[in-house]
């Protein structure tokens, strides 16, 4: 019982970060048909940034806020300059390739400033662990997966309520709809990939005190995120959120009772035979094509 | 070009006869080898990507596969290098069929990153199965290469590796000049009109997948036996990157292209290691300036100027074609080339797009199909030639049943069309297009396309002479080598026709030919349905200008909200007061504005 | 003589090779209601791609309220007051239909203002059956409901010139008579509008002006009622000319 609630507590701090960065694929994916594939360098970007801040003087929330808020930067200009000039391309060969440049880039930017180690952001979430029935977790794992479902509604919120949200839907489902209404496109898709960027960040800094940050980190995690964003379908949230906490969840179990090597391979194969039975994901809106 | 590539496999020839000459240590007799391992990998995935339009960045995983397998064979059953080889490239193969699966249902993005979680799987497989793999240490004992019980020196292993890269190149360059490459084009330019011209779309992608798995299962052996020590950290994510950049450096879709992009990344990493710490960022920034500078790649861009600086011959010698009559001949028992839909039942979520229309054209008869904007006409045409399965009803063709069955057989059956929004193979030439529509007459295997057989060579060389004389048909022949995206609107809308005529058909559907053309365009395209129509080939055109319907139609059938509301000769319909209220609407009754607002 | 809204001066309009759009030649002045019809494939639809910045045209000019806006992005000109309803409606229909109507108002900053606050209440006032179905998701309408919706939609964006292309498609007569009325209506009250229709009866009934395109080109211009006796127009329609001769 306590082994099981331990894996399903410390699934859920993982998925939770899974969510974050899914959540991102899916607005990207919403506004552009095109997402960052370098992602999760830019989770590597908040965590890394955040220690650096640490190191600099810096409060920890103080080093927390600007990295994030680095991270939407980076997502802006990396919409700007990597995926803008290539979209409406007969094929997405360009921004994927682009983007993972961009992420080669910031890697190798990153292992420079950071030397190739691990290093933990502090948090007071990791200071001392809380026990609940006999399961030992960090009040910051307990925080991720709350601050995932907190975001996603977030997300649904400002779609509901603001106006730049109803745009991101508009702009969504049509482009030149959307031009019609006065609506800048460029803009909205712009702002989505800050956005996505944000919550990518967000998740590099929560999750670097429990995992270390470094140069590295994020390349695993993107990978995974887009999975998770694909099995949940990329144009729910709510789908992707879910198919997060549950794909981290999985995870803490196979790598428990069978290996990390054997995480990968079910999580993946997961990934490519949800593909085939439903290619718009379990959540997702089939996307019709018309000849 | 034709020259060029012939001097080109001279020189691919002549620089691996003699870099073991003159290279200077076993280090750079090596590396060499190593590039040669990597053009090959280059080579087979130009086949996917340059060819199909395909992205696969799971290549180290074909790769891995192939170097475990060939290694365990070798280490465990005691396979000289060259039946191992053998046997990972067939594994290899296999896999490759697995992945081509997906692309039924997906592609693009989704397909990249299926392709990437196979890579993982396999990486992943080789540290889990530590019986099998030696888990993270990896395979050690690799014997040196050997073949047929003989060890090999470091030259034989050196020329086998040469004489592989070469016929590698070479049989995937003649893959990409027969009817197999003109395929892949095909389906990457426009999938919808390779369906409609016979051509098996996911039967062409599986194919380009093999032949990039097999040659990455060969080059992997090839590389355990190099290193003679593998482990699964040799085979990452950024290795697959590298392996589609070699191909989109050196330009996707040439002939040399992806052995220039092996070469200059094989090499790249030593030139680098002057920027010491910033390798890797050098590296990414290449790639970024590759895609924004070279797109095309090295050799597509060179391609691209030199065609520039000495454009080909535009048109083609008529002579020798096969004219049109004959070619078009229907085949020897007379078909009747009637069309008949019953009842025909289309619906989209809860709309209603079609509902039990039917409609039969007689054989050799010019019909009509008209009807205003959204009343159904083009979910008519998509749905007899199988893009859309009606809910009820069925259609045939001279009594063979086509509804249930896929575009690309109901194709192949005697059903050609063209498109509303011309559907061109926009990079290919004018007479490749044409040539594509051929692709029914050409029965030589996959065999005879790499060797270049004369039974390949003699088919290509009659659809060659019978494309030829389809565009002097259409009055082309001037046009031949241009690139068909280049031609003005109009005759793109005669070539569409050439190449639906080319895939022999009993009934030729025509969507809107007519949209976009001027008068004179227009009065010609009249002249020209009425020759193929005295061909005996039946005609159902989808058109708005009356005009031309009246002129050549023998039958004029009109949908509206999807139903049938008239079908009878021209001059009958046009009087019809049901069509008239179709096309012009209920003259406004003022009385009822009052309730409007209600 | 009242104010030119819009004019289009000798516009051409390429899809790559395809010419949609050869030569044509239009003006709407303030208040008028002008229809635009010709049959599908005319060119109807794309020259007021071209007049709204949906497409940009090869040739010629858009001018607007007297500025020069042939190179403005679509969504600049929706600012100035050039409105379309597209052909097809192009409604979000996973979102409300008040959020259809907010987004309708997004160049004034959405629902804001007092402004707006008082477009939305005429515009519902005008369409009472919107105003029941404010939280339905607009993609669950019936096809009447979703253009009212679309025209609705439209007038949120407080129009100078509203364009409307193919009110008809898909609809029933009944509706189409419906809808044309409040056009006139609405016309009445001083909006200016360009209808572009393929159901010339409807169009030409309460249109001031009207041209009929036909490959790319003006074939017939001229006031409404005159056109809708010219035998000529009808014979464009259904290709009597050829036989008649």
């Amino acid at each position: 019982m306590t082994t099981f609630l331990q894996y399903t507590l410390s699934g859920l701090a993982i998925g939770g970060i899974y969510a974050l960065v899914a959540l991102g694929f899916h607005i990207m994916w919403s506004a552009a048909k095109a997402v960052n594939f370098a992602h999760g360098d830019t989770l590597m970007i908040g965590a890394v940034l955040a220690v650096l801040g640490v190191d600099a003087g810096l409060p920890v929330w103080l080093a927390c806020l600007l990295s994030v808020l680095a991270g939407g930067v980076f997502g802006v200009l990396l919409e700007r300059f990597a995926v803008r000039p290539f979209l409406g391309g007969a094929t997405s060969i360009g921004w994927m390739l682009t983007t993972i440049a961009v992420g080669i880039m910031i890697e190798s930017l990153a292992t420079m400033q950071f030397g190739g180690f691990s290093r933990p952001l502090p948090s007071p979430g990791v200071a001392k662990a809380v026990h609940i029935f006999g399961a030992g977790v960090y009040p910051q794992e307990l925080l991720i997966p709350v601050v995932a479902i907190l975001a996603m509604l977030g997300l649904r919120a400002l779609q509901k309520r603001t106006l730049v949200g109803r745009a991101m839907q508009a702009v969504a489902h049509d482009k030149r709809a959307a031009a019609l209404m006065g609506i800048d496109v460029n803009r909205i898709v712009a702002f989505s990939f800050g956005l996505a960027a944000l919550f990518g960040a967000a998740g590099g800094v929560l999750v670097a005190p429990v995992v270390q940050a470094s140069a590295t980190m994020g390349a695993l995690i993107g990978l995974k995120g887009f999975a998770v964003a694909i099995i949940g379908g990329i144009t729910s949230a709510p789908g992707v959120v879910l198919a997060g906490l549950a794909f981290g969840i999985m995870e803490k179990f196979v790598e428990g009772y069978i290996s990390t090597a054997a995480r990968e391979i079910i999580g993946f194969s997961m990934m490519i035979l949800v593909l085939l039975v439903f290619p718009q994901g379990l959540f997702g809106k089939r996307e019709v094509l018309k000849v | 070009m034709r020259h060029l590539t012939l001097l080109g496999f001279l020189a691919l020839a002549a620089i691996l006869a003699a870099v073991p000459v003159t290279a200077s240590n076993e280090y750079e007799l090596r590396l060499f080898m190593l590039f040669m391992i990597y053009g090959v990998i280059a080579v087979g995935l130009n086949t996917l990507v340059g060819l199909t339009g395909l992205v696969s960045l799971g290549q180290a995983g074909l790769f891995a596969l192939g170097s475990y397998t060939g290694a365990i064979l070798a280490t465990r059953a005691g396979f000289d290098m060259i039946s191992a080889s053998i046997a990972a490239a067939v594994v290899a193969g296999l896999f490759g069929v697995l992945l081509a699966y997906p692309t039924v249902r997906v592609r693009g993005v989704y397909l990249a990153v299926v392709t990437i979680a196979f890579g993982i799987i396999v990486e992943n497989v080789a540290i889990e199965w530590q019986s099998l793999t030696g888990g993270t240490t990896g395979i050690t004992s690799i014997p040196s290469p050997n073949a047929f019980g003989v060890r090999l020196s470091g030259y034989a292993f050196y020329g086998v590796l040469a004489v592989t890269l070469f016929l590698a190149t070479l049989g995937t360059h003649n893959l990409k000049t027969s009817r197999y490459g003109r395929a892949m084009l095909a389906v990457s330019q426009s999938e919808t009109a390779a369906r409609a011209l016979g051509i098996d779309a996911t039967g062409m992608r599986t194919l380009a997948f093999v032949v990039a798995a097999v040659t990455a299962g060969l080059a992997g052996t090839f590389y355990a036996f190099l290193n003679a020590y593998i482990s699964p950290d040799i085979f990452t994510f950024s290795d697959s990157v590298r392996f589609l950049l070699m191909v989109i450096l050196g330009g996707a879709a040439t002939t040399f292209g992806p052995v220039l992009g092996a070469y200059l990344l094989t090499y790249l990493p030593e030139f680098l290691q002057q920027f010491a710490l910033w390798q890797k960022f050098a590296y990414g920034a290449l790639l970024l300036i590759v895609m924004f500078a070279l797109p095309r790649g090295i050799l597509g861009t060179a391609g691209q100027f030199l065609k520039r600086l000495r454009p080909p011959a535009r048109g083609v010698d008529t002579a020798g074609a096969i004219p049109a009559e004959e070619s078009l001949k229907p085949n020897a028992r007379a078909q009747d080339a009637e069309l008949v839909a019953r009842d025909l039942t289309v619906r989209f979520g809860g709309l209603t797009a079609l509902s039990k229309a039917s409609l039969r054209v007689k054989g050799g008869e010019v019909h009509a199909l008209i009807g205003p904007n959204g009343a159904g006409k083009s979910t008519f045409v998509n749905t007899i030639s199988g893009f859309y399965r009606p809910a009820e009803g069925d259609c045939e063709l001279d009594g063979v049943m086509l509804t249930g069955k896929k575009s690309h057989e109901i194709a192949r059956i005697g059903l050609s069309r063209t498109f509303q929004n011309t559907e061109l193979f926009g990079d290919m030439s004018v007479l490749e297009n044409v040539i594509v529509g051929c692709q029914q007459r050409l029965s030589y295997s996959i065999v005879d396309a790499v060797l270049r057989t004369p039974r390949m060579r003699r088919q290509e060389a009659e659809a060659r002479r019978v494309a030829i004389g389809l565009l002097a048909f259409v009055g082309l022949e001037d046009y031949a080598n241009d690139e068909a995206r280049f031609l003005p609107f109009g005759l793109q809308r005669r070539l569409e026709i050439a190449r639906a005529l080319a895939a022999r058909p009993r009934l030729l559907l025509l969507d809107e030919p007519a949209a976009g053309l001027t008068t004179q365009e227009i009065d010609d395209l009249e002249a020209m349905i009425r020759r193929i129509a005295a061909l005996g080939i039946s005609v159902l055109l989808i058109e708005h200008h009356v005009d031309l319907i009246m002129a050549v139609a023998d039958t004029v059938t009109v949908l509206d909200y999807g139903q049938v509301i008239a079908s009878d000769s021209p001059a009958v319909v046009q009087d019809d007061p049901r069509v008239i209220e179709a096309y012009f609407g209920t003259p406004l009754d003022l009385s009822e504005k009052a309730e409007a607002v209600a | 003589m009242s104010e030119t809204l819009l004019d289009i001066r000798k516009m051409e309009l390429r899809y790559g090779a395809a010419v949609a759009v050869r030569d044509i030649s239009l003006c709407v002045k303030r208040g008028q209601l002008v229809a635009i019809i010709g049959n599908n494939g005319a060119g109807k639809s794309s020259l007021v791609r071209g007049a709204t910045g949906l497409v940009r045209p090869s040739g010629g000019e858009v001018v607007f309220k007297g500025e020069d806006t042939t190179r403005l992005a679509a969504h600049r000109k929706v600012a100035r007051g050039l409105v379309m309803v597209p052909e097809g409606r192009l409604l979000f229909p996973d979102q409300t239909v008040e959020d259809n109507l907010i987004l309708g108002a997004y160049a004034h900053g959405g629902l804001k203002g007092e402004k707006a606050r008082a477009a939305l209440d005429k515009v519902l006032a005008l369409f009472p059956r919107l105003k029941e179905r404010l939280r339905q998701q607009a993609g669950s309408m019936s096809g009447g409901e979703q253009q009212m919706l679309a025209i609705a939609r439209g007038l949120m964006g407080e129009p100078d010139l509203l364009i409307i292309d193919e009110l008809s498609l898909g609809l029933a007569p009944k509706i189409v008579n419906q809808l044309m009325g409040v056009l006139a209506e609405l016309n009445r009250a001083g909006l200016t509008i360009l209808l572009v229709e393929q159901l010339a009866s409807y169009a030409l009934a309460i249109a001031d002006h009207a041209y009929v395109i036909a490959n790319g080109r003006v074939a017939h211009e001229g006031p409404s009622a005159e056109l809708a006796r010219n035998p000529d127009v009808m014979a464009a329609f259904l290709g009597k000319k050829k036989h008649a001769a």
